[in-house]
């Protein structure tokens, strides 16, 4: 398969000679020149030097072509990406279903038109500034561990953001990503399981990245932040992601070779739940107590008035103080 | 009195229980008369007294018949059950509801992770085993279908 002058820009940051491309594309000087022309048109921003020749300076925001060579590779096969989209955790179902599409598929959308949380609730989905992706994997797990996914996609999405806008990013049990106790994204992970093993699984992510104060709705103010709000500058969305996906794909490796264990200490250190009082709402009950850890499965063990230990499977927390 | 008033009145009292009428209008007089085993409410009310002990009898002969054949559907996971997709939302299924093999039934959530649990089977819903909202354990029983 000829090699696509993107992959050659991209695989290295420092300049390639005209001559150098139009050899290892087999092409012309001047069909060289007009590839060029086509990606610039595109949006990538590509630096020409007379003798040294070209230097890709920029990729538009979320473009397939760019992200894929970025993360491929034992996990990450594909990358599709969507203008607009209802949800992405619904497409890659479907799309799944359908057309069994590749474990390791990512579906990253501009905007969704509902985008989806826990429970049917909705997430905010406005386009050109968010990060709304759903990964299709099809994990070596047993399923009575498959809730290591939702501690997978914690710890990857906290570090993630730690790194790539130098935020303190923390977990709020099991898996909102939290800064200074507002809401900065969410993770939502849909599996097809049976008692003998995982077939499918989706994991979504929602992140605010470049959303501004005056973007959220008037009732997310208070409880909804940004990676912009944050760092204090705008942070491209291409970059979380390729960190995202690297991240995902370094503690996946480490959960299937090492086992739990390392995986479910990153999540204690970056966890701002553990310690705290808490209030948690379970359909129409609700009960406190003390979030004392999470077991060997990333449940919440919350330590209740009495002292006895009550373990957590799911619900919504709310700190009370 | 026109057709369309006769129509209505007619209609009217199918569902009365009064089987003669006699209307009088711009000098046109009208008898309806209805025979008292045409009328469907008749028939409804006569049925409850016939029917119910042959759908006992049914009932317990596929009972009997079936409780080796009937699958059981269990949670893969500790989590929490759902009947819907959402509160607002419809059941996937009712009871007594016919499903195909793969047809969702329910989600059981843990930690945001939500698992929709799928039929193994086609047949027949039989019974709920476990409450909307209600917290599960690994392998519990949640749903027995008849794959009749």
């Amino acid at each position: 398969m000829p090699e696509s002058i993107l992959n050659l820009l991209t695989s290295c940051d420092a300049f390639v000679s005209g001559q150098e491309i139009s050899t290892r594309l087999g092409v012309t000087r001047a069909a060289v020149w007009k590839k060029i022309s086509g990606l610039r048109q595109k949006g990538f921003v590509i630096e020409a030097v007379p003798s040294k020749g070209y230097r890709l300076i920029r990729a538009p925001d979320l473009a397939a072509d760019y992200l894929l060579p970025r993360v491929k590779g034992a996990l990450w096969k594909d990358i599709l990406v969507r203008d607009t989209v209802d949800s992405t955790n619904d497409l890659a179902i479907s799309l799944a279903a359908k057309e069994g599409i590749t474990p390791g598929t990512v579906i990253i959308a501009d905007r969704q038109k509902s985008g989806k949380g826990r429970l049917g609730r909705r997430w905010e989905s406005p386009g050109g500034k968010n990060i709304y992706m759903s990964m299709v994997i099809r994990p070596e797990l047993a399923p009575r561990d498959v809730t290591m996914l939702t501690v997978l996609a914690a710890v990857a999405g906290a570090r993630t953001i730690q790194k790539t806008g130098n935020i303190p990013v923390t977990i709020k049990w099991p898996n909102d990503l939290m800064l200074a106790d507002k809401k900065l994204g969410g993770i939502l992970t849909e599996v097809r399981a049976d008692p003998d093993r995982i077939n499918l699984a989706v994991i979504g992510i929602g992140i605010n990245v470049n959303m501004r104060p005056a973007d959220f709705p008037e009732e997310l103010r208070n409880i909804a932040t940004s990676v912009r709000s944050g760092a204090g500058h705008a942070v491209a969305r291409n970059d979380i992601i390729i960190e995202l996906l690297r991240e995902l794909e370094h503690w996946y490796g480490i959960l299937t070779k090492e086992g739990k264990k390392p995986l479910l200490h990153a999540w204690r250190k970056d966890s701002s739940t553990l310690g705290r009082k808490v209030r948690i709402a379970i359909g129409n009950t609700t009960m406190s107590g003390i979030a004392e850890d999470i077991d060997d499965n990333g449940m919440l063990q919350l330590k209740m008035h009495s002292g006895e230990l009550r373990n957590i499977s799911a619900g919504d927390i709310t700190f009370l103080r | 009195m026109e057709l369309e008033d006769l129509k209505e009145i007619i209609e009217l009292l199918k569902e009365t229980d009064i089987t003669e009428l006699q209307v009088e209008k711009d000098g046109t007089k009208v008898k309806i008369k209805r025979e008292k085993f045409l009328q469907p409410f008749e028939i409804a009310a006569q049925k409850p007294s016939v029917v119910p002990v042959q759908e006992t009898i049914v009932k317990e002969i596929v009972a009997e018949d079936s409780e080796q054949r009937l699958i059981t559907i269990t949670s893969p996971i500790v989590g929490t059950f759902y009947r819907a997709p959402s509160p607002e939302a419809p059941s996937f299924i009712e009871i007594g509801q016919r499903v195909k093999k793969g047809q969702a039934l329910c989600i059981i959530e843990a930690m945001k992770l939500m698992n929709e649990i799928e039929s193994e089977a086609d047949g027949v819903v039989v019974k709920a085993l476990v409450e909307n909202g209600q917290p599960v354990e690994y392998g519990e029983p949640l749903f027995l279908i008849d794959p009749a």
